[in-house]
């Protein structure tokens, strides 16, 4: 080959290098066709629980309890990726009417306020609000629970195992629809597609406008595949949670979301203090967190009766 | 005949070489196959490959592949027990020459065991499809290297098809070439 040939050769080689890179730079930075009308992605719409705190944590509704609030048990209920405190509002509101427990909805770090938050949230951001509401409880002295669903699953499980909270005064923890094996495989590529795919739109249902996230960047995506991934090999490896916890998984056998293989890891890798197996349950649904029924398109007469059924399943456990 | 003795001895010769030059043309490589999926499990277990003339003259190898994850991801752990049966059909470019670029296409079955009836409605096996490329290496005349990335044509979401089979591996084999198969 000539000295010609090679120059030749070389300056495809640099200038196909530089199209590429500057073709993934600028579609890593485009932004999604946001309504900001109606769109929680948006700069007008945020969850409610940013301007009224006191209408969803137990911390602030009751800044100086008193022993007979003490005397009840206090539920953090934690939600999934991409939604808002909306996803346990409907728990709230069943649990409201018994008149003996409280509920504390935290909102996720980066979650309910606009794209660019959570664009830059990493899974850490998102646990925050978790731990500091925990410790807030804690230090009231309260009988702290806890039930999340989806991605708040390996949030929760992540901040037991490495002791980022004191789980001395936890009871139940409940895990409806956990991802730890997500069922989209792709997700695995996010990291080497991300800049040719800065964000993938999700199909909303017409109740979720406003309450889940419309548009997940990549960076968000990735860190939900980083936080999942990591759990998973903590899973494999094996662990106890502390004396006095007692866990209880739910999981949908027909879930577009999370693998159920998600339940198999946990049941194998997971066991109370004294060795026990957790309990699982293999939930007969098509529904991604079936506890949550409200801003769905539909959904059946079964799908209502298991949403009651565990409820009260969640209550009996708490009380 | 003056001399029986050195005519066996021609004859048993000449034999050995007629039988050296055919098993020549039979290829018989086995060893390791380490595979990871990428963003999940990596699942290793034994590696074998089969050439002979009449096999397209050599041009096609076939090949299988017992890969389990109990001697990967989940070796003496909590992880989830995944076991791989696979057939190949694979050519080696430059077959020749020392780097062998190559094409491969799997077939056969991915199953696993779960350990409780809980997760009797679970789907537990699949049909595997995939196709790979890559390079072989022909490190001296008793070893070879093999690298390649490939596709799972068939995963699943846990709900609609088997959730262990994710769609992007890569693989490392280093196989031993026995060289000789009887049968001539």
């Amino acid at each position: 080959m000539c000295q010609r040939q090679k120059r030749v050769i070389q300056s495809l080689c640099v200038t196909l290098f530089l199209c590429l890179s500057l073709g993934s730079c600028g579609k890593a930075d485009k932004m999604p066709p946001i309504d900001n009308n109606k769109d929680l992605d948006g700069k007008l719409v945020n969850d409610s629980s940013l301007s009224f705190p006191q209408n969803y944590l137990l911390s602030a509704a009751v800044p100086v309890p008193s022993a007979g609030d003490l005397a009840k048990p206090a539920v953090i209920l934690v939600h999934g990726f991409s939604a808002t405190t909306f996803e346990w509002l409907e728990f709230r509101d069943w649990v409201k009417t018994k008149g003996d427990v409280h509920t504390s909805l935290v909102l996720l770090g980066g979650h309910g306020r606009d794209y660019a938050d959570f664009k830059k949230a990493t899974w850490q951001d998102w646990q925050q609000p978790i731990i500091d509401e925990y410790q807030k409880l804690q230090n009231f002295g309260y009988k702290i629970h806890i039930v999340a669903s989806s991605t708040g699953c390996p949030l929760v499980l992540n901040m037991l195992r490495e002791n980022k909270v004191n789980p001395a005064l936890l009871n139940q923890l409940i895990l409806i629809d956990p991802i730890i094996i997500p069922a989209n495989k792709q997700l695995s590529l996010i990291p080497a597609l991300g800049a040719a795919l800065p964000y993938t739109e999700t199909e909303m249902e017409k109740g979720e406008d406003g309450f889940w996230y419309k548009y997940r960047p990549a960076e968000a995506l990735q860190q939900l595949e980083k936080l999942a991934r990591r759990e998973r090999k903590a899973l494999e490896t094996g662990y106890t949670l502390n004396e006095g916890i007692s866990v209880k998984v739910y999981k949908s056998i027909k879930d577009a979301a999370v693998d159920p293989l998600s339940a198999v890891q946990l049941r194998k890798g997971l066991r109370h203090a004294k060795g026990s197996e957790i309990e699982v349950e293999m939930v007969e649904s098509n529904l991604h967190v079936f506890t949550r029924l409200r801003g769905r398109n539909s959904f059946t007469s079964e799908d209502s009766a298991t949403q009651v059924r565990v409820f009260q399943e969640i209550y009996n456990r708490v009380k | 005949m003056k001399n029986p003795l050195l005519l066996i001895l021609g004859f048993a010769l000449s034999s050995a070489q007629i039988h050296a030059q055919m098993a020549k043309n039979y290829n018989l490589n086995a060893g390791i196959r380490v595979q990871k999926s990428i963003g999940f499990y990596c699942n290793n277990g034994v590696a074998a490959e089969f050439s002979s003339p009449h096999l397209f003259n050599q041009k096609l190898t076939l090949g299988m592949n017992l890969l389990s994850s109990r001697l990967g991801s989940a070796f003496l752990n909590h992880g989830i027990a995944y076991h791989e049966i696979q057939i190949s059909a694979l050519h080696y470019f430059r077959s020749a020459k020392r780097i062998q670029p190559l094409v491969r296409l799997n077939t056969g079955l991915a199953f696993s065991r779960y350990g409780s009836s809980v997760f009797r409605d679970i789907p537990a096996s699949s049909l595997l499809l995939s196709a790979e490329t890559g390079v072989g290496m022909d490190m001296n005349k008793q070893l070879k290297f093999s690298f390649s990335a490939g596709y799972n044509a068939i995963t699943g979401n846990g709900t609609r098809g088997f959730g262990m089979v994710w769609p992007i591996f890569v693989q490392f084999s280093a196989l031993y070439r026995f060289g000789i198969v009887t049968g001539v």
